[in-house]
């Protein structure tokens, strides 16, 4: 974690401040040192261009990659807050404080900020996740001190106040309607990560739970603000097509004057380890069963997710793959397929989502996966297979970097998370060197069903004895 | 057509586009068919999806398997996109497997290999999936706020199809609609990305090629009728719902109208952005919904023009009677100038993020064919909005979307909404029920 770093900290790879003075001195070839108060702290390959960092004395970090593709720039804002970092009886303060964010500061009545975007064409959104919160905007590079003076302006002036949060929380509540209580999937997602975890906050969905978010008060979200919003628990990242003298100097003149704060040590628990599946049951309106598996996984960090992102690409990644051709096409038992090998900073879950054919018993299909799953622990996956995998992930990489916000958004997830802002690149490194007998050992590490949490969805007029499983489950 | 694109004549007669831009190095190839789910036989809706589908499942001595694996081994995808009026295949491939991508797609279009098994194992899947749709209220309430506004028309019917017309569905007519749907007539090619403009001709030659040289099935439609007269309200009855979910509307906007521009323009304004007054009326004031807006999709002929929004029930009535007041004052009070003129430099400035990169540029031409539209669709999109004045503006509301007949269309739990819906409807001219599992 990034917590509290003082200006002239040691880099995110924990280099000596004397290894990374020498890489600056190399590259100063190419790279004009600021003036003060910014220190350029390094560069950074990304792909066949250069990131650049810089630091502000109160902490402020800014990654600038110069893009001029188009006439356009994106401006992000990474915060090192998420959902991880609530307590219970206060969960999805982080994702409501999001939403609170676009509304009034001291120098911004409100409306203000979207009117403001909007008059120069700009496109603007902000998401929050377990380990942080992000806001951007796409605008014209012309307009490039607007995003800086408004991004500086509300993380430094906003005003939370009667009655912007019970209308707030009102839109979260309705966003909580429509992504969970109303969404099979959504409420069967967070049915799995509340028994899959017990201690860590993972527990709690990053909404929140509908209790808490009819509570806060102002002076919650007031508490929060000055705690985690501040210059040194954000990661400014801008790609785009403005200069990098223009883009020092407008985000020192406007976050340059603002104190760094006390950003409290993080205390997550340890999550204790799993030692039998658990199993919860749901009864909804709908046709065909449900089966949600998430197995206790690898974080985003760890050296096995490389080889387990192949794994579920062989099992998961595209009608080739072993579990669609079985489930869908061969045996006819499901109509969808998803998995997914979560991207946080702990350990999260490999989950796999099957929706059931009307009339096929959702343990049918757990039978098939389970067998799957039984033949990859026993042989290794063919090469064709581990490289048609690796040629998708390719491919899912370079999708991504097509605008300047999909690179935006690249530089600062892999910088949040890992403090690796070319983490993407890496990552495909290291999706080259997987080989099939890495495949083979992620599936016998991880795919144990003493580490499992199952989440069955049934039709609402099954079973009506099942309604007591449920309600244990919630 | 942006100032970028290169059109290229083919030896086949056909049009080609190409966007180079070797930044990344990725290939978007596009090939677009004249007609779409509109367009399928009488009786057999969901056919131009399944054959979409089917074309990827038995490949000139490939397997389904092995085709797909052969795709995904190139660093390549590719999917069938359905419109109303158009049938498109979509695809990406790593640059430098470009030429192998190509081939294979010629091999899936020279001929449908698929045994009769696997067309019908195909169909029982696409059965499969209507029953997944119903799990998705936005998906149920889309469905049948077109199908009441469109009843009879080409834009009423559904991709998806239904059990009944996906069940009179054989593998002959899948056969036959392929060879039909896929030939080299009014077929428009284009591609982006990095691709030299002589690969481009030479690739697109090469899949042409494969295709038949039947004529093409007619991509026309008549115009949708005016909808009934007085406010209908259709209500899909779904169990166990704590949200409402709200779509109110009638036809909307041609793209060949004179006041298309205008439309679009009072659109942007009423419910096209966070600053718009649906959003700030219904979510910032009152926190009614997550999402508040309203739409003017655009076809070959005049569509559709809708509100929507998803509202706890206990507040879905009372965010029904504000939706149609606030139309009704639109179109009473027209906007303000003030209005007007941000609303203008919105969409002229944010249309920097309709052109900046090679795929977004190649929809457009893509476009301008497959639907039909003035050659000057999208490269007077600006200088139009640019020219609309607040009265050309306020004459197009006044005309296009009077709020005295509407469809309303609702997925909610009746027995927990319904009477207050009526309730808060005024001039209510009929109401209908049906359950979700019928949608």
């Amino acid at each position: 974690m990034r917590a509290n770093p003082a200006p002239q900290r040691t880099d995110e790879f924990g280099m000596s401040k004397l290894e990374a003075a020498a890489r600056a001195a190399v590259i100063a070839v190419t790279v004009k040192v600021p003036s003060a108060p910014w220190t350029f702290v390094e560069t950074i390959a990304f792909g066949t261009d250069a990131i650049e960092r810089y630091a502000l004395p109160n902490g402020l970090s800014l990654l600038y990659l110069f893009d001029d593709s188009a006439p356009v720039v994106t401006y992000h804002s990474w915060f090192n807050v998420g959902s991880r970092h609530e307590r219970e009886g206060k969960t999805g303060l982080a994702h409501l404080f999001e939403h609170l964010m676009f509304n009034e500061t001291k120098k911004l009545r409100a409306g203000m900020f979207d009117k403001k975007l909007e008059e120069r064409g700009a496109e603007s959104n902000a998401s929050t996740w377990f380990d942080w919160t992000n806001y951007y905007e796409s605008l014209p590079a012309a307009d490039f001190g607007v995003a800086v003076s408004l991004e500086a302006e509300r993380m430094e002036n906003l005003v939370l106040r009667e009655p912007v949060v019970t209308a707030e929380k009102g839109v979260v509540m309705n966003e909580r309607r429509m992504r969970v209580e109303d969404d099979i999937e959504g409420i069967a997602n967070e049915v799995l990560w509340a028994n899959a975890y017990l201690k860590h906050p993972y527990h709690w969905p990053t909404i929140g739970w509908m209790k808490d978010i009819e509570g806060f008060t102002p002076a919650d979200c007031e508490e929060f603000y000055r705690t985690f919003y501040a210059p040194n628990n954000a990661t400014v990242v801008v790609v785009g097509a403005v200069k990098r003298n223009i883009v020092l100097a407008k985000i020192a003149s406007a976050y340059g004057h603002m104190p760094a704060a006390k950003i409290p040590a993080e205390d997550v628990p340890a999550e204790p380890f799993q030692r039998e599946e658990r199993v919860a049951t749901l009864h909804k309106p709908t046709n065909g069963e449900k089966l949600l598996l998430g197995w206790k996984g690898p974080a985003l960090g760890d050296f096995d997710h490389p080889a387990f992102a192949v794994l579920n690409e062989i099992l998961t990644g595209g009608r080739a793959a072993r579990l669609h051709g079985r489930l869908i096409q061969t045996d006819e038992l499901a109509t969808e397929l998803r998995g997914w090998v979560s991207t946080f900073r702990d350990p999260g879950l490999y989950e796999l989502w099957a929706t059931a054919r009307p009339g096929v018993d959702a343990g049918a299909v757990l039978t098939a996966i389970e067998n799957e799953i039984e033949k990859i622990q026993t042989d290794v996956p063919l090469d064709s297979e581990v490289e048609r995998a690796k040629a998708r992930l390719e491919l899912a990489l370079v999708q991504s970097l097509d605008t300047t916000a999909g690179k935006a958004e690249q530089i600062g997830f892999y910088e949040i998370v890992l403090g690796d802002p070319s983490g993407a690149f890496r990552r495909l490194e290291r999706y080259r060197r997987v080989t099939a007998s890495d495949v083979r050992t992620v599936a016998r590490r991880y795919l144990r069903t003493e580490t499992r949490t199952r989440v069955v969805v049934l039709p609402s007029d099954e079973s009506p004895e099942s309604k007591d499983a449920e309600e244990a489950a919630q | 057509m942006s100032a970028r694109t290169i059109s290229l004549p083919l030896s086949t007669g056909q049009r080609l586009f190409v966007e180079p831009d070797a930044r990344i190095p990725l290939v978007t190839f596009n090939i677009t068919f004249p007609g779409g789910y509109a367009h399928d036989p009488h009786g057999k809706d969901g056919l131009s999806r399944l054959v979409g589908r089917v074309l990827r499942r038995g490949v000139d001595g490939l397997s389904a398997n092995e085709f797909e694996a052969a795709i995904d081994g190139l660093g390549a995808e590719f999917a069938f996109d359905i419109s109303a009026s158009a049938t498109q295949l979509q695809g990406q491939v790593i640059a430098r497997n470009a030429d192998a991508f190509i081939d294979l797609l010629a091999r899936m279009f020279a001929r449908l290999t698929a045994p009769d098994a696997e067309i019908q194992k195909t169909i029982r899947e696409a059965v499969s999936e209507l029953s997944e749709a119903r799990d998705n209220d936005r998906v149920l309430l889309h469905r049948a706020f077109r199908g009441a506004l469109f009843h009879g028309h080409g834009y009423s019917r559904s991709a998806l199809g239904d059990e009944t017309t996906l069940g009179a569905i054989t593998p002959a007519d899948v056969r036959d609609f392929a060879k039909r749907r896929f030939v080299r007539d009014g077929a428009t090619i284009g591609f982006a990305g990095a691709i030299a403009p002589e690969s481009a001709v030479r690739l697109a030659e090469h899949l042409l090629a494969a295709l038949g040289t039947t004529p093409a099935i007619p991509a026309t439609l008549p115009p949708p009728s005016a909808p009934k007269a007085g406010r209908h309200l259709l209500f899909v009855d779904k169990p166990e719902r704590t949200q409402t979910q709200l779509q109110i509307g009638r036809l909307g906007t041609s793209p060949h109208d004179p006041d298309h521009a205008a439309l679009l323009l009072g659109n942007a304004i009423f419910g096209g952005s966070f600053t718009s007054r649906m959003m700030q009326e219904i979510r910032v004031k009152r926190g009614w919904s997550y999402g508040a807006g309203s739409r003017l999709p655009i076809d070959r002929e005049r569509h559709e023009f809708s509100m929507y929004c998803a509202t706890a029930s206990e507040d879905a009535a009372a965010c029904i009677a504000l939706q149609i007041g606030m139309l009704e004052k639109l179109v009473a009070e027209g906007v303000t100038e003030r209005e007007t003129s941000a609303t203008t430099k919105f969409l002229v400035k944010s249309w920097a993020f309709e052109v900046d990169t090679a795929e977004k540029r190649l929809v457009h031409p893509l476009d301008v064919v497959a639907l039909a539209l003035p050659e000057d669709y999208y490269s007077g999109y600006t200088a139009r909005f640019a020219a609309t004045s607040r009265e050309a503006t306020n004459a197009a509301i006044a005309r296009r979307l009077p709020a005295d007949d509407l469809m309303i269309c609702v997925v909610g739990t009746a027995g927990d909404v319904l009477e207050g819906l009526q309730k808060a409807i005024p001039n209510l001219a009929s109401t209908t029920i049906i359950p979700y599992t019928a949608a």
